[in-house]
């Protein structure tokens, strides 16, 4: 999977995304079972983020719904025939059509979504991960390797931390003091 | 067609330009709003792919601001606790100048729902891949800040934050007597800019960058303090405005290694210059901590 495409996800998520990258989100949807997983776990951690304390569990065969109910729709075989005859011609295609069935997809998420958060069947749910569910991949192995700090390192580390807060106050503070100790991942 | 196209472009000039200031005028509201007005709510933090629940208060009383913020808990039984944090503020943003507009480009997003608020999406964008993208949601009737995203270079979310829900005090005048009230603050932080400013060129750098990154400035941070077995530490600081660098170098310990950790945002790294060790501390990609490192460079070095 690209980064431009995860990142067609990522706004396409947060309705930052035109028609035609929703209509290209969703063909990569059909393609990529990374992509699937992704928006899974994208969907999950918004909707975490969003009833505060508990979400549904989502997995891979909340996504399969979707696409079966897009298989479903007539637009799309209609769309998906026009797009053989057009070929790789993708400006040419008939946008109109493609913004519905990608607005339709996008409704059938979004309203799943809010009809799970809001299900009385689900609220209390805590927030588990299903098996189908594939956390977000880090990029720590493209990283370069460095040792884990030991405990005097680690000491040092959270000085070092503490006065870089204190004297770079003009950047950014939104740091809490659980992530300035919380040194859990390292290289 | 092609005339009619770049024609086209010339016409959208004005209008990216215009988006651009708006979208910078509203994050300039926002950091006002978030210290000058009361609000509270509760906010998740995720960090780490783990949610942090976070309950915030902030107030203006004779003037000044008190922000108070608790770490939401639940213990083994499930029974809800709070703990304090001391080093978490939403009231320390910096403001947003003109400067910054080299390295980042301010563009307008969606308008989104946070808390049950409408919000206006603004996007800090980096220009090159030296530091992080930002996403800011800002409230559209009081400019509060309701969401926040760090993206990294591989448009990753690293680190966020969102309020679930919040309250936002209308009688924030009466709280802070209005403007005036809100004018020994400004003195103060002003008085603070300046005296940040003298320590910094009355303290002489031994170490410099060759070549620094594109819109960091390196300034010297006073010495730290030393505990029992430290060595003297000398803190340097760079910062585009925005993201921030700390470099902290002492001399090399007897059997240290060099290592590297990273939580959210925030990258540490430890590696050696001859006998010396530099730490790299900062809420940018850990690249541009390697590059600022290769950069590094003492004065006494031919």
């Amino acid at each position: 999977m690209s980064i431009t495409t995860k990142e067609h996800l990522s706004a396409v998520l947060d309705g930052e995304a035109g028609d035609f990258e929703q209509r290209r989100i969703l063909d990569e949807l059909e393609k990529e079972g990374e992509l699937q997983s992704s928006l899974s776990c994208y969907a999950l951690i918004g909707e975490t983020l969003r009833n505060g304390k508990q979400s549904s569990i989502v997995g891979s065969d909340f996504l399969k719904g979707i696409h079966d109910e897009i298989h479903a729709e007539p637009e799309y075989h209609h769309i998906q025939a026009v797009e053989k005859k057009v070929n790789n011609r993708h400006w040419e295609r008939p946008v109109a059509g493609l913004a519905v069935a990608a607005s339709i997809a996008a409704l059938a998420v979004v309203g799943t979504q809010t009809f799970l958060a809001g299900n009385p069947t689900t609220s209390g749910t805590s927030v588990v991960a299903s098996e189908t569910t594939h956390p977000i991949k880090t990029l720590v192995s493209k990283r370069e390797r460095y040792n884990h700090p030991d405990e005097k390192t680690r000491h040092l580390y959270k000085r070092y931390v503490d006065s870089h807060r204190e004297h770079a106050t003009r950047t950014i503070s939104m740091v809490p003091l659980v992530r300035v100790v919380s040194y859990n991942t390292s290289y | 067609m092609k005339k009619i196209i770049t024609l086209a472009c010339f016409a959208c000039l004005p209008l990216q330009t215009f988006a651009d200031d708006k979208a910078f005028n509203i994050l300039n509201k926002m950091t006002h709003a978030l210290t000058s007005m009361s609000y509270q709510g509760k906010l998740i933090h995720v960090i780490n792919n783990e949610p942090i629940t976070l309950r915030v208060s902030h107030t203006i009383e004779n003037g000044k601001e008190v922000e108070k913020v608790e770490h939401l808990h639940k213990d083994k039984d499930g029974v809800p606790y709070t703990r304090k944090v001391t080093n978490y503020s939403l009231s320390k943003l910096p403001k947003f100048n003109n400067k910054m507009k080299a390295v980042y480009s301010f563009d307008l997003g969606a308008i989104k729902k946070v808390a049950n608020r409408s919000c206006q999406l603004v996007i800090a964008r980096p220009k090159d891949r030296m530091r992080y993208l930002q996403k800011y949601c800002v409230d559209t009737q009081t400019s509060l800040l309701l969401d926040y995203t760090i993206i990294d270079k591989s448009h990753q979310p690293i680190e966020r934050f969102m309020f679930t829900d919040v309250e936002i005090f209308e009688d924030k005048l009466d709280i802070s007597n209005g403007v005036e009230a809100l004018t020994p603050k400004a003195a103060v932080s002003i008085a603070a800019i300046s005296v940040q400013s003298q320590v910094s060129t009355n303290t002489m750098a031994t170490w410099h960058l060759k070549v620094p990154p594109k819109g960091f400035t390196l300034r010297k941070a006073p010495m730290m303090k030393q505990q029992r077995d430290e060595a003297k530490t000398e803190h340097y600081i760079l910062t585009d405005g925005l993201s921030s660098v700390s470099i902290f170098i002492s001399k090399k310990a007897d059997n240290s290694t060099e290592s590297g950790t990273r939580s959210g945002a925030l990258n540490v790294i430890t590696q050696y210059k001859g006998a010396f060790a530099i730490t790299l501390v900062g809420e940018v990609p850990e690249s541009t901590l390697k590059d600022i490192f290769n950069n590094l460079e003492h004065n006494e070095t031919p």
